[in-house]
């Protein structure tokens, strides 16, 4: 094997034929740009088009329920058995409330220093039901107290 | 910026190919424009999302890339969507370009890749879409000494001839056709090619010797 200049000369000559092969006039001067424009648009590109990208697997899935009426037929009725299930389970779940609701619900009900907690000055006890905040509930110097709204009457006259 | 194309022509590559010199209008030679330290602070720039570094980079090597591309495939649109891709793909695996090889030999071997699995998908639908000659074809002392013995009608001839040599071209393999584009065409050195081929200098040899057989094969009649 040998790769001696003189052996494929002729050829060599021949090939310089390629290096006349010249596209269009103004064909680089816009190419650049076009590049750049090319960029652009794939980074604008929507967040699905990138979630798609790097998820084949949901690609490979979706074509699957194109191609085969038999399989997208067994995954919307498994979605819609999934959807029509969870609207009956949280259905019973309203109507019978399970034993912590119900214990919660007692807690709240009870008054506060059958649960240890006692402000002082205070006439109404308040549950978990109730604002905490009440202007109503809080007289003294309770810390609470401090940026409570207050109103005061005040008389006073425009100058004559 | 300088005028990449006109610094090429004067700094060949090492190592280049005797009597490998382009004409004067090419625009595929090997060596890259300009310093290495300006490239790479034209990457490390594009790399930040400088869209006017990244533009100075693609306008340093389209010519190159597009010629590559477009021998591979004896097709001005074929090539010139390849080359865009490329140079899309390239931006957007920027941050993944370490600096261990010239982002030129970088930008060829994603070129070059794309190209074969291209080439591996359009299998037999290949359609030659050949561009036009320079005028100055015509005036080059080697081709008018193959065509002027058959005829006077050089441009006829040279057109007739450049269909011959591009179909010669496309019954290589993509691999054979590679090596006889980067070092016959393009002028570059073994070692080059061997680095964007990644593959070693001894494959290089053997299939560029092996292109030219056959090339020389199939164009038999053109070369008396």
């Amino acid at each position: 094997m040998s790769n001696a200049p003189e052996e494929f000369e002729q050829l060599r000559k021949l090939l310089k034929l390629k290096r006349y092969e010249q596209p269009p006039p103004r064909f680089f001067n816009e190419f650049s740009g076009q590049v750049i424009d090319g960029i652009e648009r794939a980074a604008s590109r929507g967040s699905a088009d990138r979630f798609l990208d790097n998820a084949p697997w949901l690609v490979r899935f979706f074509r699957t329920l194109e191609r085969n009426a038999l399989v997208a037929g067994s995954f919307v009725t498994g979605v819609c058995a999934l959807l029509i299930g969870g609207i009956v389970y949280s259905e019973y779940v309203v109507d019978q409330p399970s034993g912590t609701d119900s214990a919660n619900a007692d807690f709240a009900a009870k008054p506060a220093e059958v649960s240890g907690f006692q402000f002082a000055g205070t006439e109404h006890v308040s549950s978990s039901l109730e604002p905490v905040f009440s202007t109503n509930s809080f007289h003294g110097d309770s810390l609470f107290e401090q940026g409570q709204p207050s109103a005061k009457l005040v008389s006073w006259s425009v100058p004559q | 910026m300088p005028d990449a194309t006109l610094l090429i022509m004067t700094d060949p590559a090492p190592g280049k190919a005797a009597d490998n010199s382009p004409p004067p209008n090419d625009s595929s030679s090997p060596a890259p424009a300009n310093g290495p330290e300006e490239e790479s602070s034209l990457v490390r720039r594009a790399r930040e999302g400088d869209m006017s570094a990244y533009d100075d980079l693609v306008r340093r090597y389209q010519e190159r890339i597009y010629a590559t591309i477009y021998h591979m495939t004896s097709n001005h649109e074929d090539a010139s969507d390849l080359a865009q891709e490329s140079f899309i793909k390239a931006f957007q695996a920027l941050h993944s370009f370490k600096g261990g090889s010239s982002f030129y030999t970088w930008i060829y071997r994603i070129a070059v890749n794309k190209t074969i699995n291209f080439l591996k998908q359009r299998k037999n639908r290949a359609q030659m879409s050949l561009n036009d000659l320079d005028f100055n074809a015509e005036h080059d002392p080697d081709l008018v000494a193959l065509i002027s013995d058959k005829t006077p009608r050089r441009d006829v001839n040279l057109a007739e001839l450049q269909e011959k040599l591009n179909a010669a071209m496309q019954k290589l393999s993509d691999h054979h056709r590679l090596v006889v584009t980067l070092h016959d065409v393009q002028g570059l050195s073994h070692e080059e090619i061997a680095k964007i081929m990644e593959c070693n200098i001894g494959t290089v040899r053997s299939r560029l010797f092996y292109a030219r057989q056959q090339m020389q094969a199939y164009l038999s009649d053109y070369l008396k």
